[in-house]
């Protein structure tokens, strides 16, 4: 009877699995093996990849030793162009903490018990269900550097403001900036909701039996009731930070002015300037940072976080 | 809870009928292609509007002289050749495929017939700088339909306001230079009309890409130094020319749409005078060729077509190439580009209506042509250039330290002969 049951679920899951096996699972392997070989979609059969060892990694995340005229030996990166999309990367992902925050905030507002409560939720859960391109199409009128509406504020109050989506200082803060407004009232928020009306409303009488005001209340009951929701979000915050962040340099800026995401240079090398083995070397070594983090968030939330 | 009896049967039926189904649909598809004898050709073109119903118009016509061949036209807008990577790393490359800088990319890589054979071209009755950017290793790889290439266009009524004659044949950068700034018009401290809004092709002042053979960079030269320095004292010492570069879709105020609102005197633009005269009708317009600097040059891309090395039907796909870029199909295109083919090229300009009224200055220009180097590696210098042009013109980065990173890069790219 047993068996029976598996067959039929196995029935069930195959197309599924029949999909999963075929788009997801082959190509990932695949990229690996490609990750170790040089192959030009264009130029070759299939059956002419060559294989070239770790010669891809070391390219990418390797370095060499370079004598300048004066005598002077240093250390430089193979692949400068890599460390710099990482840089980028990293640098747009400083966000997130600021997002998760703004996040909790909101959500604690959005808890409350008053008439339309429903519209306020779905205005702000709206920029994240919107067309990505569209709205960076507006954000892109936005920072327009004489006629958009963010300089225009900026100079009511007498401040020049800068050409944000062309200056190498402001790109980046400009991405970052268009990427919380989607972002804080995005799924985080109601993510935080959902655990928000999990805690029991006891702990919040009980505290405030005891004296406790909001602010207390939030930050020794809310906060950390909220550990395993805020744990959850931070590790796909930082999943999605490390592998996202193409569609809007990719659009917004073409990844001038230091806006090349790591996702964005992976493209380039692969379907741009079509190294499909570098490009593959590319994700795995970011699935490993990735992999490696994740790790460290695990280990550092293990004694903390209580499910 | 395990499904028993009747609920298994049911959905045992279910995903059998469902299957069946598949398979009676995928076989009567199969089952129909023998009662049709053609020859089926895929003809992949990027999709625009306006070029996708010419490129259709000649489809049928194909079709209909060709009652043995059956064209399917597919148009592919956006990443055009991204997909055409896709297509042709999973070997469903189309048989035909239109090709503009994507050239030098694949024809490197061996992804064309050699065609040079079957096409016999009498000495000088094409422009050869369009044909050369087909060839590779002196063989025709594809064929040229025409090119598009950048020119100045200007406002007739703002010369005239600002009392200047109109642009000659032989003006010079700094004829150039001092119109921009006379067409420069400022209010309140703001520039309410730029008196120019583009690009002055380095070309122009001698500045080259790479050395002949492509081995070495040809960047960190005194003639890229003259290029940027042009642009930035047209930008920051006469404040001629807008501070932002126009990124594609980057900016409200594209270079053209200023022009059409009278915001810019002057623009450097390519082969849209179709469009020019539906959205100009405030102001007299004309062009003028790009001013005569170290040497005559212009900014140019090409339009053809080539065909896949993969195609099952050499024979026929050629014959379809032959038939796209015929003298009277490249006139049929003549609104969207200039024929390669020269008579052809000045019948178009001649049957094409005013304005602009200079079009002689349309012919001339095909002669100096300055397409970028077909190197295999094309789009990994391309954007080294533009980034490095991009940093300098907004003053972000020194010309000198510009030129020097961007040559450093250029070496590095070039260098690189694995993987």
């Amino acid at each position: 009877m047993r068996s029976r049951a598996l067959g039929i679920a196995a029935l069930f899951l195959l197309p599924n699995l029949l999909g999963f096996l075929a788009f997801t699972l082959f190509p990932v392997l695949a990229s690996f093996a490609l990750s170790f070989c040089r192959w030009d979609p264009v130029a070759e059969p299939v059956s002419a990849i060559e294989p070239v060892g770790l010669r891809n990694y070391v390219d990418l995340v390797g370095f060499h030793s370079r004598t300048d005229p004066g005598g002077q030996t240093s250390w430089v990166a193979n692949t400068p162009r890599f460390w710099e999309s990482l840089y980028n990367t990293v640098f747009m992902m400083l966000a997130i903490p600021f997002n998760m925050a703004a996040s909790l905030m909101l959500a604690v507002l959005l808890n409350r018990k008053m008439r339309g409560m429903a519209i306020f939720r779905s205005a702000f859960f709206l920029p994240s269900i919107t067309a990505g391109v569209g709205t960076m199409l507006l954000w892109m009128w936005m920072f327009n550097k004489d006629m958009g509406s963010i300089n225009q504020v900026l100079a009511w109050v007498g401040i020049q403001g800068p050409d944000w989506l062309q200056s190498y200082f402001w790109a980046k803060p400009a991405l970052m900036l268009m990427a919380s407004w989607a972002g804080i009232g995005g799924v985080n928020m109601i993510l935080y909701l959902a655990g928000l009306q999990q805690i029991p409303r006891e702990l919040h009488e009980a505290a405030a039996l005891d004296g406790a005001g909001r602010w207390q209340q939030l930050r020794h009951v809310t906060v950390p009731m909220l550990l395993p929701v805020t744990f959850f979000i931070f590790i796909i915050s930082i999943i999605s930070g490390l592998e996202g962040g193409f569609d809007a340099p990719y659009v917004m800026t073409g990844g001038s002015f230091g806006t090349t995401t790591v996702s964005l240079y992976l493209y380039r090398q692969g379907f741009e300037f079509f190294r499909m083995g570098y490009a593959s070397a590319v994700a795995w070594v970011l699935f490993l940072i990735v992999f490696l983090l994740t790790m460290i968030n695990w280990r550092l939330a293990e004694k903390r976080v209580e499910y | 809870m395990p499904l028993r009896g009747k609920s298994f049967f049911f959905t045992a039926g279910v995903l059998a009928a469902t299957l069946l189904l598949g398979v009676w649909l995928h076989s009567t598809r199969t089952l129909q292609a023998p009662a049709d004898q053609r020859v089926h050709l895929r003809l992949a073109a990027l999709y625009t509007s306006q070029a996708m119903e010419d490129y259709q118009d000649l489809v049928d016509d194909f079709n209909r002289r060709n009652p043995d061949l059956l064209v399917e036209l597919q148009g592919i807008p956006g990443s055009y050749y991204d997909k055409l990577l896709v297509m042709f790393a999973g070997r469903t490359a189309p048989d035909v495929m239109w090709m503009g800088k994507g050239m030098a990319q694949f024809a490197s890589r061996n992804a064309f017939l050699d065609v040079e054979d079957e096409f016999r071209i009498p000495p000088g009755d094409y422009y050869e700088s369009v044909l050369d950017c087909y060839r590779f290793n002196g063989r025709l790889m594809g064929f040229p339909l025409g090119a598009d290439f950048a020119v100045i266009v200007y406002n007739l009524d703002l010369f005239e306001q600002a009392g200047l004659p109109p642009p000659t044949r032989d003006w010079t950068l700094e004829d150039f230079r001092q119109a921009a700034k006379r067409l420069t018009v400022r209010e309140g401290g703001q520039v309410r009309q730029w008196g120019f809004y583009g690009e002055i092709d380095p070309g122009v002042f001698g500045a080259e890409v790479l050395s002949p053979d492509m081995s070495e960079e040809r960047i960190d030269r005194p003639e890229w130094r003259s290029y940027l320095d042009f642009h930035l004292k047209l930008i920051f010492e006469d404040g001629s020319m807008p501070s932002r570069l126009e990124i594609p879709g980057a900016g409200i105020l594209t270079r053209r749409q200023a022009f059409y609102r009278g915001q810019a005197a002057m623009i450097s633009d390519g082969f849209h005078f179709q469009t020019m005269r539906e959205e100009i009708s405030d102001f007299r317009w004309d062009i003028a060729p790009v001013p005569m600097g170290a040497r005559r040059a212009c900014a140019s891309s090409t339009q053809g077509f080539a065909v896949s090395r993969h195609t099952p039907h050499p024979a026929e796909a050629v014959r379809l190439l032959k038939y796209l870029v015929a003298p009277e199909s490249q006139r049929r295109m003549g609104g969207v580009l200039v024929p390669s083919h020269r008579e052809s090229a000045r019948r178009a300009i001649e049957d094409m209506p005013g304005p602009p009224h200079n079009r002689q200055v349309i012919l001339d220009s095909m002669e100096t042509l300055n397409p970028f180097p077909r190197h295999p590696k094309i789009n990994e210098l391309q954007q080294a250039l533009a980034e490095t042009t991009r940093l300098v013109l907004t003053r972000q980065q020194s010309p000198e330290a510009g030129l020097r990173e961007c040559a450093r890069q250029f070496r590095e790219i070039l260098g690189r002969t694995h993987p």
